[in-house]
């Protein structure tokens, strides 16, 4: 009925505006149904244009010009979508800039020994020595057990210094400072964020070494097994706890799509970030896919030229 | 006719106008196994005001065809989780932000307190010095200063400084060390000419020295002789 009228835009312009037959959906109707119909408006009065015909050229171009103008709004209102490195995350993220100070602070040592702790055992051995030789009454041993204390510090400090030590004691102490960041309670080691953060020191103690040895194949798998590793569990967390899994992700730099997007790490990736710097291979993209690119970006390069003229885009 | 109507839950959004897409999932009896399966589908669902969010569970309905793919309209939102993702994805940064600087402002407390424990670094001390002889050997020595030489007397026994120089902080920073170890090299080199030119010489002092000539390796005959001449301070 009311599409009918629709159809016959010359009687309908005849017909004055309170003859018109009303609306089929009345505003009592569920609201789908509303914007099924909402092209349609009742108070519209049709305007009839005069009929113009078009050349086969013609009508080429506009629809040509048509698809461009389209392509050119997209463009003017898509936004940048920030990259994210789903290995290392963001550059300079707070958490791992902590993380590196703290390694490199001086008073460090490996096998899990505290500085203050061997200063204060070094001292009680010494205050005990100067007892036992009060008791003897060997006062000239005085002297040399406070020197044998001095050296006895320094040779501890020096054995059981990190600079001194592998990689692998750095790498636990970073491991250790990562669970207290991110534990719910003292000796939680389990939870899926102390569990992501320790694997997320792993991948850039392995990511380190990988910049510098290009040719360790086995590591590199390593790593992209530690990746995905690392996303199945941030994956779980995100079901589980969203407000601790956004928190999660935030502090180590990370993004939802470093999560939830499709990853490898492939050739592409590292020429993506530039992983191995000058000595980065460059891209490897199929002929196919190459013209494919090729060809959106020359109809691009035209809208963006076209939008700008033509429609007083600012792109 | 009842419209079709299934529940399912928002798995993307944003990424074109006015359209979402929403997973449903289903039993089906497999006959051939025996069992329920799990059975998921997709659709294209109308979504007039741009309202859901990725991870709310919405109840669909039948409509028109509205696009080549679009069948369904969302009719009712049963759970809004994934409004509160976003409230916590805007929360996140800011919270994140308090905390790191809590925690470097621990930090950085803590590296304060460590330096003040083990005392003052060499550079420092060699400064503190520096600036007590200057002022000495102009005259200009304030009371502030005075109370400090007992410091400063202590700090020179420990770095084993004697007497200030213009060259002392270069000394005890071994910013000579490179020219000294050239220079040993060179009267190496000096020594070894020696010993092969001039062998009557050698023996000499050798036995000088109460030493047998001939039992003596040539690279500890070289040292023997380096000593001599750099204690004698005879030109070679």
């Amino acid at each position: 009925m009311f599409k009918n009228s629709l159809l016959k835009p010359f009687t309908q312009l005849v017909v004055p505006i309170v003859s018109r037959p009303t609306p089929l959906v009345s505003t009592a109707s569920s609201n789908i149904r509303l914007f099924h119909n909402s092209t349609i408006n009742s108070n519209q009065i049709v305007k009839q244009q005069p009929i113009k015909l078009l050349s086969r050229s013609e009508k080429r171009l506009r629809s040509i010009l048509r698809v461009r103008g389209h392509l050119a709004k997209k463009i003017a209102n898509t936004k940048d979508v920030e990259f994210v490195d789903p290995v290392l995350g963001k550059p300079n993220t707070s958490f791992i800039q902590r993380l590196d100070a703290y390694i490199k602070t001086p008073t460090n040592m490996s096998f899990g020994h505290e500085f203050e702790e061997t200063q204060k055992l070094i001292y009680g051995a010494e205050q005990a020595a100067l007892k036992r030789a009060k008791e003897r009454n060997e006062d000239w041993m005085y002297q040399t057990i406070i020197e044998e204390g001095k050296r006895q510090k320094e040779a501890v400090k020096r054995i059981f210094d990190l600079k001194n030590a592998n990689n692998d004691a750095s790498k636990k102490l970073a491991v250790k400072f990562a669970k207290t960041e991110f534990e719910r309670f003292e000796g939680d080691s389990g939870s899926s964020e102390v569990q992501a953060a320790i694997s997320t020191v792993k991948i850039h103690f392995l990511a380190k070494h990988l910049k510098e040895n290009k040719q360790d194949l086995s590591n590199t798998r390593k790593l992209s097994e530690l990746v995905h590793s690392r996303r199945k569990i941030l994956g779980y967390l995100k079901e589980k706890d969203p407000k601790r899994y956004f928190f999660t992700i935030e502090k180590l730099g990370l993004d939802d799509s470093c999560v939830t997007g499709e990853f490898t790490l492939s050739r592409n990736y590292f020429a993506n970030v530039g992983f191995f710097g000058s000595a980065t291979l460059p891209a490897r993209i199929p002929r196919r896919e190459r013209n494919k690119r090729k060809a959106i970006a020359q109809e691009e390069k035209m809208a963006r030229r076209y939008g700008a003229t033509h429609l007083g885009l600012d792109i | 006719m009842a419209r079709q109507n299934l529940v399912g839950m928002v798995i993307s959004q944003g990424k074109m106008n006015k359209t979402i897409k929403v997973r449903v999932q289903s039993l089906i009896y497999n006959s051939r196994i025996n069992k329920d399966v799990m059975s998921r589908s997709d659709f294209v669902v109308h979504d007039e005001a741009n309202v859901c969010k990725e991870g709310d569970v919405v109840r669909i309905e039948a409509c028109r065809p509205l696009s080549s793919s679009k069948r369904f309209a969302v009719a009712q939102i049963k759970s809004n989780k994934g409004q509160e993702w976003v409230n916590y994805m805007k929360e996140a940064p800011i919270m994140v932000a308090q905390q790191e600087q809590e925690k470097i402002r621990l930090f950085n407390q803590a590296r304060e307190h460590r330096i003040a424990e083990t005392g003052k670094t060499v550079l420092d001390k060699l400064r503190l010095i520096e600036a007590f002889e200057l002022g000495k050997a102009s005259n200009e020595v304030g009371d502030a200063q005075k109370a400090q030489e007992q410091e400063i007397n202590q700090y020179k026994q420990e770095l084993g400084i004697k007497s200030w120089g213009e060259d002392s902080y270069k000394i005890k920073l071994g910013l000579d060390k490179l020219k000294a170890e050239a220079e040993a090299q060179k009267l190496k080199v000096k020594v070894l000419e020696f010993i092969q030119n001039q062998p009557g010489k050698t023996n000499e002092i050798l036995t000088s020295l109460s030493k047998n000539p001939q039992d003596i390796k040539l690279n500890i005959k070289v040292n023997i002789l380096k000593k001599y001449f750099s204690q004698t301070g005879l030109e070679l």
